[in-house]
């Protein structure tokens, strides 16, 4: 049943997210939009039945009607589907990639991929819910938010956000709203329910990695190779069965990548709204590299004028609005994740006495080691760079750009990759240096996850520089 | 001797990382000169995560995660960086009867495959970090990327493919050869889940009690009372009775009828329902 449960509510999703990709432009909608729609679906679907909790609305009632609306945004298409079945099915404008004169080693890697499938799934089929962050927050929360047992979002209430349970707070909702919705499908809780959402975001992570790869090489093997890559960083199918919200940051900041990459700004606006739905990372740890992605690459395309480039940023802004409702709710209630971020700058410009005490013992961490602690670029290249966690992946990734770098700067969308590239870097670096997540670094726990968001959005920069290696090399087909 | 005082600090040291204190003492006063460890492990205590930690002087100052193995195995001290020069103590959170044989020797091939295939066990660290894995002392990472710098050096000389292709092949087979030893772990712990299945070590006796406690706290609301040795237990009792309405802390005290779980036997003015290891459920009457 919880296998039924889980295809409908992707089928839900998707419905959701290509009928809303329908009404956001005149550009026909392509196969490789399939994955997004249906992570642009997870957003739409959770941020409404946020809206309707918010309205007071139990999620056994909210629920039900976000399906109506997906219904409805398709009325016109299941009224055609009722008429004329067969006329309609000619114009399904999704066509299924030709699997003729597949090589050998394109067999080996997916078998490989496969094999990662399979082992996500036998977690959610043979383990508990157990890693702590999930039984602490996220699927707790779901649990309380489906029961309705220990969860009210109303400030004045003893339940709420799940207080009495000692949850987390400022954590967004997205993924326990959706596994709650995932418990109403199904008609009851259980563990599949409960983290099945990470399988989800593995297959969307290496469906969308594998089509941009594909659309970027015009090579099967790289694409599938690429796919591989991602799916091979021993973390993630791990985090495809724990219930983290890592592995939907990940997705969405990839989403939102392979966005910046064809110039689509609204959908990179709402993929980065999803990213911050999902993890309040996805504020503060990626958002600043998006927006100077951007920014520069509107600034240096030279025919665009000032208002034109403005008006070309407002449609991220527009998309990024999918997020207000849950940021605006943060900020009545908790401290926003950007101004704890910045609390070690601010302490910089502060008199008070006990700041600068902060400071400098904080400081010291970026420079010579001390007994107690060692420096956190040592500690970035004995775990992050040489470790077994992501270290082959990092090393590789690096050796590439340094490889494509040079011909990445003399090209528009090239050069802001690599500014979202170095930018988001250095702002991992200076929030595992210089705030208490430190200490994420120096006992390994946050670190790799935080990398593992990023890992595949990196492979998508690489992939882009090979895109341009290769064109250089003609050996690629020149878009018409 | 220093022992005792050794023994507090490493008590201190550990008690927010670890259920037990590094207190066993494998040897002492030795110069590592890259010797790797053989222990000879107890049947019982096979599949056991633990810790082996360095002492130098008076001071813990490194430590690294294995996996008991049944029978007798390398472990690789190696790994740890601080396991150079001269050694004071080295030391373990497992009690000295889970081993029979200890012996500090230079490694041999067979001992260098038996580390890098060391059969791995489910641990809740996995979700954070990837378990150390290496060859003759070298971090398997840094093999794959000589084994793929080493791949595309050969096919650049008797190929004529482009280096882009070239090169991106290599890295890819650096990765598959990773991937491999990746893939050897999961299947181990595929193995061990399935050995213990429904129950999850170290889980299994809160699931356990929990099967048992549910369908009573299902008729009202529940709390915590005493002092749990483990807070990772309350914290998985919270997400299996999440459904139910919990009670707080509060100043009125338990309400009347609550279900309490405890792992203190029930006082006066409680009912017990399930005397259980290592919880109990009791109802406020």
């Amino acid at each position: 049943m919880e296998i039924i449960a889980f295809l409908l509510h992707l089928l839900l999703d998707f419905l959701l997210g290509w009928g809303v990709l329908g009404l956001t432009g005149p550009r026909r909608r392509k196969q490789s939009d399939m994955f997004t729609a249906i992570l642009l679906g997870f957003l739409l679907e959770t941020t409404a039945v946020f809206l309707l909790l918010l309205m007071g609305l139990g999620v056994k009632i909210a629920f039900p009607i976000v399906i109506v609306l997906a219904i409805l945004l398709h009325s016109k298409t299941i009224l055609q589907i009722i008429k004329q079945p067969s006329q309609w099915a000619q114009h399904i404008p999704i066509q299924l990639p030709v699997w003729t004169g597949v090589k050998w080693y394109s067999w080996l890697l997916i078998v490989l991929l496969v094999q990662k499938l399979g082992f996500i799934f036998w977690q959610l089929m043979r383990m508990p819910t157990f890693f702590s962050d999930t039984i602490k927050h996220w699927s707790t929360q779901a649990r309380a938010i489906y029961s309705g047992a220990n969860f009210s979002l109303n400030s004045a209430d003893n339940e709420f956000l799940g207080s009495q349970l000692q949850l987390v707070l400022d954590y967004p909702l997205q993924l326990p709203i959706w596994r709650a919705n995932s418990a109403i499908l199904n008609g009851g809780w259980n563990e599949f329910v409960s983290r099945s959402d990470g399988l989800l975001f593995f297959i969307l992570i290496c469906g969308i990695v594998g089509m941009a790869i594909w659309r970027l090489s015009q090579r099967r093997w790289m694409a599938l190779g690429a796919a591989y890559w991602v799916a091979s960083l021993p973390l993630q199918v791990w985090h495809g069965a724990a219930g983290y919200a890592d592995i939907a940051v990940e997705a969405y900041l990839l989403a939102a990548t392979a966005c910046l990459i064809r110039k689509q700004w609204l959908l990179c606006g709402m993929m980065m709204a999803g990213a911050a739905w999902a993890k309040n990372d996805g504020l503060a740890l990626y958002l600043p590299g998006i927006l100077m992605a951007i920014g520069a690459y509107l600034f240096f395309v030279r025919e665009l004028k000032v208002g034109q480039e403005m008006r070309e940023m407002s449609y991220f802004f527009l998309g990024y609005m999918l997020v207000l409702p849950w940021l605006i709710f943060q900020f009545m209630y908790f401290d926003s994740p950007i101004s704890k971020m910045l609390g070690p700058i601010k302490r910089l410009f502060s008199s008070h006495a006990s700041a600068l005490d902060d400071v400098a013992t904080v400081l010291p961490q970026a420079g010579p080691a001390t007994e107690a602690n060692p420096p956190s670029y040592q500690l970035f290249w004995d775990y992050v760079l040489v470790g077994p966690t992501s270290g082959l992946f990092w090393m590789f990734l690096l050796i590439g750009l340094l490889l494509v770098g040079k011909r990445m700067l003399k090209d528009n969308i090239g050069r802001s990759l690599l500014l979202f590239f170095v930018s988001t870097s250095g702002i991992i670096f200076y929030i595992f240096t210089y705030t208490p997540a430190y200490e994420y670094l120096l006992i390994q726990t946050t670190i790799h996850r935080t990398m593992l968001q990023f890992s595949a959005s990196a492979v998508l920069v690489l992939g882009y520089g090979l895109h341009l290696k290769l064109m250089d090399s003609k050996l690629l087909i020149p878009p018409k | 001797m220093k022992t005792p005082y050794l023994i507090l600090l490493l008590l201190l040291y550990y008690s927010s990382s670890f259920s037990n204190s590094l207190n066993t003492v494998l040897s002492q006063d030795f110069h590592s000169k890259e010797k790797i460890l053989q222990l000879k492990v107890h049947p019982m205590f096979g599949g056991t995560p633990f810790v082996i930690g360095i002492v130098k002087g008076n001071e813990l100052v490194g430590y690294e995660h294995y996996v008991a193995q049944k029978g007798q195995h390398a472990y690789d001290l190696r790994r740890i960086p601080t396991y150079q020069g001269h050694i004071a103590f080295l030391v373990t959170n497992l009690p000295a009867e889970a081993f029979s044989g200890v012996r500090l020797l230079p490694a041999s091939i067979r001992d260098e495959f038996d580390m890098l295939l060391y059969k791995d066990a489910f641990s809740p660290r996995m979700i954070n970090v990837a378990a150390s894995r290496h060859f003759m002392g070298i971090p398997l990472g840094v093999l794959g990327l000589l084994l793929a710098a080493g791949l595309f050096g050969i096919g650049k000389l008797v190929s004529k493919k482009a280096t882009i292709i070239m090169a991106t092949a290599a890295c890819l087979i650096g990765v598959a050869a990773y991937d491999l030893v990746t893939i050897k772990g999961q299947v181990d712990v595929y193995q061990d889940v399935e050995m213990k299945y429904p129950y999850l070590m170290p889980i299994a006796k809160t699931q356990q009690f929990l099967q048992e406690a549910a369908p009573h706290i299902r008729q009202g609301s529940w709390t915590f009372q005493g002092h749990f040795p483990d807070e990772y237990h309350k914290l998985y009792m919270k997400y299996y009775l999440a459904d139910f309405p919990f009670i707080g802390k509060s100043a009125e005290g338990i309400p009347i009828g609550t279900y309490i779980v405890t792992p203190e036997p029930a006082n006066a003015q409680q009912k017990t329902l399930i005397m259980g290891t290592p919880f109990n459920l009791v109802q406020q009457q």
